[in-house]
This record gives C-alpha cells, sequence and structure tokens, in this order.
C-alpha cells in the first residue's frame, strides 16, 4: 500500500498535549473566578442562549450600509469562500470577515457567542473525521508514538479544520450583516432580493415568538417537575412528554389566532409596513462592488493558482 | 336568584350614539352559544364596565364591538367607520414585533403615515407611557408591566374612537397600574373595559353591564352596580369583603397579629442566610437575601414586576441553586435534598394552565401522588378529598383546558394540596378570578394549616391570608414587617412602587354608597 506516514515522536506531541491542556485549565479558572459577565439586574430575567438582535451596538459606515446591498454582498462572499479549498485563501477569506467585523466594531462579546457553537462542531469534526474517514491507497496518514496501531487521517484533519475556517467565515459574515441592521431591516431586505414575503414575515414572527414559546415550554416543565416529574426511559416518560407536546401545541395555536387578531386590528391585511425605507446611496454601491471584488479575487486567484499548478506553469 | 332587570333607559353619557346592538347571538363553530339577545347602544364618551362571572361571555362581547368576530345573527350598526382599539389580555399577543418601536409604527405605517410623522407619534406615545428607555428593546426583555405599557401605547397610538381593554390590571404592578389609568384618564374616545376589578372600573368608568350566561343582566351606572349587593352576590362579583381591607389598614394593628412576625428570632422552618441566585447571563435573580419563616407563618412576598419574587419562589423549591445557605426545617439543603424538594414544597402557578398537561382533573390531581409512590387504593381518596376542598367535587373527568379561570386556579390548588407540602407558594392567585372565586379561595387558604407564601400585587387580598410582608425590590430585601404595618406605611409602599391610594379612596367611597 502506498501511503505517506507522518511519524510524531512523543517527546513532541506529549509536551505540546500537555501545554494545551495547561492553557485550557487557566482559561476555565479565569473565567470561573471572574464570572460570566459584569454585574447587573435586568427588569425580568430571561435566559435562553439565543444571540440577541434587538440592539445595535455602534454606529459605523458598515451599520450605515444599505441592508439589501450588504446583505447580497454578504451571501455572495459567503458562497466564494466555501468554494474556495487551499487553506492559504480560506485563511485570507476568514481574515477579510474578521477585517470586516473589526470595521464595524462589532463586540466581541457578541462574536465570542455566535463563534462558541461552530469551535465545540470543528472540535468534534477535528477528532471525529480523522479516525472514521476511510483510509483510502494514496491517504496519508499520522501515528503518535508510541501508538502505532491507531492512524489517524491526515487528510481528514485537514477537511475537517478546512471545513472549520468556512463555517467560521461564513459565522462572522452572518453576525456581521444580523449585528450591524436592526433585525426587521434585514429581514425586509431579504424580501427585497427575492425572498418570498410570506417567508420573510414568518422569519420574523419566529424570532418573535420563539422566545415565548419557549418561555411557555419552560414553565410548564417546572411545573411537572414541582410535581416529581424526572424523564426516564419508559413509556410513562413517553406518554407525559406526549401530553406535554400536545398542550403545547395547543396553547401555540389558540396563541396563533390572537395575534392574527390583533395583527388584523393594527390593520394588517397580508403584509407588514416598510419599517425602513431602503435607499441605496453611491457609496453604499461602492462598498458592495468592493466587497464583490475581494470575494471574486480570492476564488479567480485560487481558481488561476490551482490551473497553473496543473499545467506545471510558473 | 334575583330578578332580571327591566330594559333601563339608555345612560347617555356622551350626545352621539355610534355604535347599536340589536339582539345579536354570537354561537361558537363548535355550537357553544356565547351571546343571546344582546342590544344596546353605545355613546361617544362612553366608559362602559363589562363584568360578569368567568364563561358570561365578556370577552366575547369585547370582540363583537371590536369587529373580530361577527354576529350570528342580529344586526350591529356602526354609526360612520368607527376606529376600534383593543388592548389584549396577555399582551405578548400583541406584541408582535421584533422590537417596541416597530410594535407602535406598525400599525401608523399601514394606515399610511409617513415614517417622519410615524417617529413622533412613537415618542410621543413611549414618553406618556413611559416605555422610552425600552422602545428599541425587544418585548421578551421587558418586564411584563413595562409590555403591557408597550401593548397599549400600541393601541394607542392609532388613536382609536373607541378603546377596549381586556383585563388591563391582570399581573401588574401599582406603579403600571398608575401610569395606564392616567393615561386612560386623558382619553376622550369610547372605553369599553372588561375587568374582575371594580376598584378599578369604578375608578375609570361610568356605565356598567352585568353579563351572565351570554345575556345582558343589567345595563347600570357605575355607582348603582357597586351599591346593589344583591346583584353583586348574585353575578360572583361581591367585592364587599374587600371593605374590610380599607378599613382595617386605618386602624391600629392587632395585638395577635404583631406577636405572629416572630419567625426572625424564632426557630425557623424556612431559612435563607447570604442566599443569591444569578442566571447563567449573569442578570441577577436575587441578591444576598437572609430570611427567616416560622411553620405556619403566611408570608406575602411584594416587590414590582421583575423583582425577584418568582426567581425567590423557584430557588425555594428547588428548581434554580443558587448560593447561600438554604436550610428547611433546620437541615441544609444539600444536592440530593434539592432535587427531593418538590416532595415538600408546592407552587401555584401565576397562570394555571402551565400546570395542565393531562386529559382530565382526576390525571391532573393525581400526577403528584403517583410520582410520590402512593398506593392506587389512597390516590383516589386523596384526589377526591383534594378537589373536595377546593370545591371542584365531581369534576373528575372534566377537561382541566375546559374550566373556567376560577375552577382552573382551585384545581392547580388541588394538584398541589393534594401532595401534603410543607410550603405552598401561591403566584399570582388572584389573576382572572372573580371576586367570588377571590373570596372562595381566601376562604379554601385560611381553612389550611400549611406555611403559605403568596405573591401578588393585590395588596388588599393579601391582608385576608397574610400576616407578614416582605418585600423586594430589584432582587433584595427591603422590607420585612407585619402585615398590618406595611399596609399603613404608605410611604414605604410609594417608593417601591404599591402606591394603592386610589384603591383606597375608591373603597371608602363605595363603602359610603353602599352603607348610604
Amino acid at each position: 500500500m502506498d501511503k505517506t506516514i507522518m511519524w510524531i515522536p512523543y517527546y513532541f506531541w506529549l509536551p505540546a498535549a500537555g501545554i494545551l491542556a495547561a492553557i485550557g485549565f487557566a482559561f476555565y479558572m479565569i473565567k470561573k473566578t471572574r464570572g460570566a459577565s459584569p454585574e447587573h439586574h435586568n427588569a425580568e430575567a430571561f435566559d435562553i442562549d439565543i444571540p440577541s438582535m434587538g440592539i445595535l451596538r455602534g454606529d459605523s459606515f458598515i451599520h450605515r450600509w444599505d441592508p439589501r446591498i450588504k446583505l447580497a454582498s454578504g451571501i455572495l462572499f459567503s458562497f466564494f469562500s466555501v468554494s474556495l479549498t487551499s487553506f492559504s485563501f480560506l485563511l485570507a477569506s476568514m481574515m477579510w470577515a474578521f477585517l470586516f467585523c473589526f470595521l464595524a466594531k462589532l463586540p466581541s462579546i457578541s462574536i465570542k457567542r455566535r463563534l462558541k457553537p461552530i469551535v465545540a462542531f470543528t472540535i468534534a469534526l477535528v477528532v471525529l473525521l480523522p479516525l472514521t474517514a476511510p483510509i483510502k491507497p494514496d491517504s496519508r496518514l499520522i501515528v503518535f508514538e508510541p501508538f502505532t496501531s491507531l492512524a489517524l487521517n491526515y487528510d481528514a484533519l485537514l477537511g475537517a479544520i478546512a471545513i472549520g475556517i468556512k463555517a467560521t467565515t461564513v459565522v462572522l459574515v452572518t453576525t456581521l450583516i444580523l449585528e450591524t441592521s436592526p433585525y426587521t431591516a434585514t429581514i425586509m431586505a431579504l424580501s427585497k432580493i427575492g425572498v418570498p414575503g410570506s417567508l420573510a414575515q414568518m422569519l420574523l414572527l419566529t424570532y418573535r415568538y420563539i422566545f415565548v414559546l419557549i418561555n411557555e415550554a419552560e414553565r410548564m416543565h417546572r411545573a411537572m417537575r414541582l410535581r416529581g416529574f424526572e424523564a426516564k426511559t419508559g413509556m410513562e416518560t413517553l406518554r407525559i412528554v406526549g401530553s406535554f407536546i400536545g398542550t403545547l401545541f395547543v396553547r401555540s395555536f389558540e396563541r396563533i389566532q390572537r395575534i392574527t387578531e390583533a395583527m388584523e386590528m393594527r390593520g394588517y391585511r397580508g403584509h407588514f409596513p416598510g419599517f425602513y425605507p431602503f435607499k441605496a446611496r453611491t457609496k453604499d454601491w461602492i462598498l458592495g462592488l468592493l466587497w464583490f471584488a475581494i470575494s471574486a479575487g480570492l476564488y479567480t486567484t485560487e481558481h488561476f493558482h490551482v490551473i497553473r499548478l496543473i499545467k506545471g506553469l510558473p | 336568584m334575583h330578578e332580571v332587570a327591566q330594559p333601563r333607559p339608555y345612560i347617555r353619557v356622551g350626545d352621539e350614539p355610534f355604535l347599536e346592538f340589536a339582539q345579536v347571538d354570537y354561537v361558537y363553530p363548535d355550537g357553544k352559544r356565547a351571546l343571546q339577545g344582546i342590544s344596546f347602544k353605545l355613546y361617544r364618551g362612553d366608559r362602559l364596565a363589562v363584568v360578569g362571572k368567568n364563561g358570561a361571555g365578556k370577552t366575547t362581547l369585547a370582540k363583537l364591538i371590536a369587529g373580530i368576530y361577527r354576529p350570528t345573527s342580529g344586526k350591529i350598526t356602526s354609526i360612520n367607520d368607527q376606529n376600534v382599539g383593543m388592548l389584549f389580555q396577555d399582551c405578548d399577543d400583541q406584541l408582535f414585533c421584533p422590537t417596541i418601536f416597530e410594535d407602535i409604527a406598525f400599525g401608523l405605517l399601514l394606515k399610511g403615515f409617513s415614517p417622519e410623522t410615524t417617529e413622533r407619534q412613537v415618542l410621543e406615545w413611549a414618553r406618556r407611557l413611559d416605555i422610552e428607555r425600552f422602545i428599541y428593546r425587544e418585548p421578551h426583555h421587558l418586564s411584563y408591566g413595562e409590555r403591557k405599557r408597550a401593548a397599549l401605547a400600541a393601541v394607542l397610538a392609532m388613536d382609536p374612537d373607541i378603546l377596549i381593554l381586556d383585563e388591563p390590571t391582570v399581573g401588574l404592578d401599582r406603579e403600571s397600574e398608575g401610569i395606564i389609568l392616567d393615561v386612560l384618564s386623558s382619553f376622550q374616545g369610547t372605553i369599553v373595559c372588561v375587568s374582575h376589578d371594580l376598584f378599578f372600573l369604578y375608578e375609570l368608568c361610568q356605565r356598567a353591564f352585568v353579563l351572565k350566561n351570554g345575556m345582558v343582566h343589567h345595563d347600570y351606572t357605575i355607582e348603582e352596580l357597586v351599591a346593589n349587593k344583591e346583584t353583586l352576590r348574585d353575578h360572583g362579583l361581591d367585592f364587599t369583603f374587600r371593605f374590610q381591607c380599607c378599613a382595617a389598614s386605618r386602624e391600629d394593628p392587632s395585638p395577635e397579629k404583631v406577636s405572629l412576625h416572630s419567625a426572625n428570632t424564632g426557630n425557623a422552618f424556612i431559612e435563607l442566610q447570604g442566599y443569591s441566585y444569578r442566571y447563567p447571563s449573569g442578570v441577577w435573580g436575587i441578591k444576598k437575601i437572609d430570611l427567616k419563616i416560622g411553620r405556619g407563618e403566611r408570608v406575602a412576598l411584594i416587590g414590582e414586576n421583575g423583582a425577584g419574587k418568582s426567581t425567590l419562589a423557584l430557588c425555594l423549591s428547588g428548581i434554580f441553586k443558587g448560593s447561600g445557605v438554604y436550610r428547611l426545617d433546620g437541615e441544609a439543603i444539600s444536592e440530593k435534598r434539592r432535587k427531593k424538594l418538590w416532595q415538600r414544597v408546592g407552587i401555584v402557578f401565576q397562570d394555571s394552565r402551565d400546570q395542565f398537561f393531562s386529559s382530565s382533573c382526576f390525571e391532573e390531581v393525581a400526577f403528584g401522588l403517583k410520582r410520590l409512590g402512593i398506593p392506587k387504593k389512597d390516590i383516589e381518596k386523596r384526589v377526591k378529598e383534594a378537589l373536595a376542598a377546593v370545591k371542584l367535587d365531581g369534576y373528575e373527568e372534566r377537561v382541566p383546558h375546559h374550566l373556567s379561570g376560577g375552577e382552573q386556579k382551585r384545581l392547580a390548588l388541588a394538584t398541589i394540596l393534594v401532595m401534603k407540602p410543607d410550603l405552598i407558594i401561591l403566584d399570582e392567585p388572584t389573576n382572572n378570578l372573580d371576586p367570588q372565586g377571590e373570596e372562595s379561595l381566601i376562604e379554601i387558604i385560611n381553612s389550611l394549616n400549611s406555611t403559605f407564601m403568596v405573591i401578588s400585587h393585590d395588596v388588599c387580598f393579601l391582608s385576608f391570608i397574610c400576616d407578614r410582608a416582605v418585600i423586594l425590590h430589584r432582587g433584595e430585601v427591603v422590607g420585612d414587617m407585619n402585615y398590618e404595618e406595611f399596609l399603613r406605611s404608605e410611604q414605604e409602599s410609594v417608593r417601591h412602587h404599591h402606591e394603592h391610594g386610589y384603591r383606597q379612596r375608591c373603597c371608602h367611597r363605595i363603602r359610603e354608597l353602599f352603607y348610604g
């Protein structure tokens, strides 16, 4: 079998793993002693881990950018970024996304909050893919001494890292779009660039009522726990959970009827009003073209670079 | 039963009749008849209170006036096209946009106002309802009182000719109630208010409809209504038990009640020392609470919306795990004991429907007993006893979601009582209850010997149950006193948004009317 095997000696990987573990532990301890976030008391504690999209922080040129052009440019940039294959270009596109977030002066807490699940997802991929991806005849392998019988798929590892970088880039672009325009403006912009209006309205209502629904489910679950409910594997739990979901469904259905009544009383006849009258200025177009140029530039450079490599050109 | 009153001449508050109901019936699609033979005229400037027992058809009538429902038979004539606005009971139904600003602007923009005019209007109504600070925030980050005010701002911004209010004071702290009352008092149009809160209605309205079984039994002036004990009693509206409360607040505290307030020094049944709870998002729920409650004591937990009352209740019941010392009956609550706290602490939630997920009342009440491992033969006996204790005998096979508001509240109480907890926590027990339901709840609670903690904004209701008041503000205990003392400490109440001045005033006026 023609395999390229990389041997990682124990005197290299063992100290490296130790240092990484120590850094991780130090971060954990710092976070634990400092607490999760600064002290404050809100009017009503609401504790659901969905990033807030209601409050805009900052007033940069990206905040003032026409949401339609910003959204279209962002979507194009994301498509071009995920089409890249080489690490240098992937990293370059991620750097551009970071740069835009920096220029928009986005608070690090918003970026961290959105990147958290992506980091967890990437770590899971990095751990699992090299162990589970099928080894082909031309696969490159990594072996950590002295565990010689455990070979990791090096190509799968690179693939997992590439997926992580692409996901990070897309999440950064999403954060940039969502955190620099009001949520409603972004959704309205979506409908202006071709997404069906009814879908856009559903997105608006979903964002509002997902919190109400979760809150309702949470209260019901607490009431069940206070009467001794404990989720177990068995028919009894399934029956109770079935009743719980059924009740929640009925209550949600009743709520939908009341919301419709309330909307119609305020003049709703199938369309949300135009909360944000969009007006594209020359500088909005220039900014859009600039971002498009960056996206297309990255893609075409990589594309021709690869063609040249295949053809053996300098 | 008293006789149904003969049709009375219309009480013309304004000059111009603009809405007329003629023999209007309404039947729900499932065949349930909600209203029948409703005839009346509504005049410009009328302030109409719609009262009656739970299930009398009040909300259905409000929705017919609003034009949400169309009559099954009969005729509704509207002179000119009236602009009708309705404040729904659950303000979350009305705040459907991602921010408060957009919610208030929604109707105005659809009406064709320019963005500039809309913005001006939004800011003006936000200022009048004291929600300027929150207009760019998402509704779920606001307290209940703030959301209610935002919903009212959204309705009033549309400049309605008729404003319909469905239970506007339910769950509101006194600060929000005061703001809403001020705004409504200066409203120039017609008001139709559906409520069980007769003090609020007395302050706001001039005319009253008494509904029973879908029919208008009386068309009174509000003074005639509150002074007519017979009508009040027959329609489940007898709120005269509250007179004792406004009278008591003027008297000196009774010596025996003062002596009850002794748990802080003696052996405590519940003891919290420096107890805090912080939500994972960093928001403080409660902060460094020191509290002792004696066995059998009845404590009122008072504070503005978002003060931490419900958080404290959830900590005591073991749902939330805070930091600090928590002892129950002398035993420190360890992690293992916290998980078993449900066997000793029961909560009746603000919205009774949160507690129901079974298909029959029997199943609902038996749920906790099954988890406690009670033998099957005893379950039936105990369920029957619990249902009887809350006056729901014979309701075993009824569907919980089909019961009236008052019955649901009593059923929720039965689901907890049946488990015989040492501590019972009631969260806003009077919400949506008619006065008869309230009186009946007081009777039930007073017949029990358990330790009670009652969360409510209704200081009068609390005076019938509680002997001690613990006042929370922004997660901290800022007052702990005898309940009589609390009632008299108006200054303290005002500072913590519990001004109940207009209620006291109404109570005294109604007493005078009542006793001539």
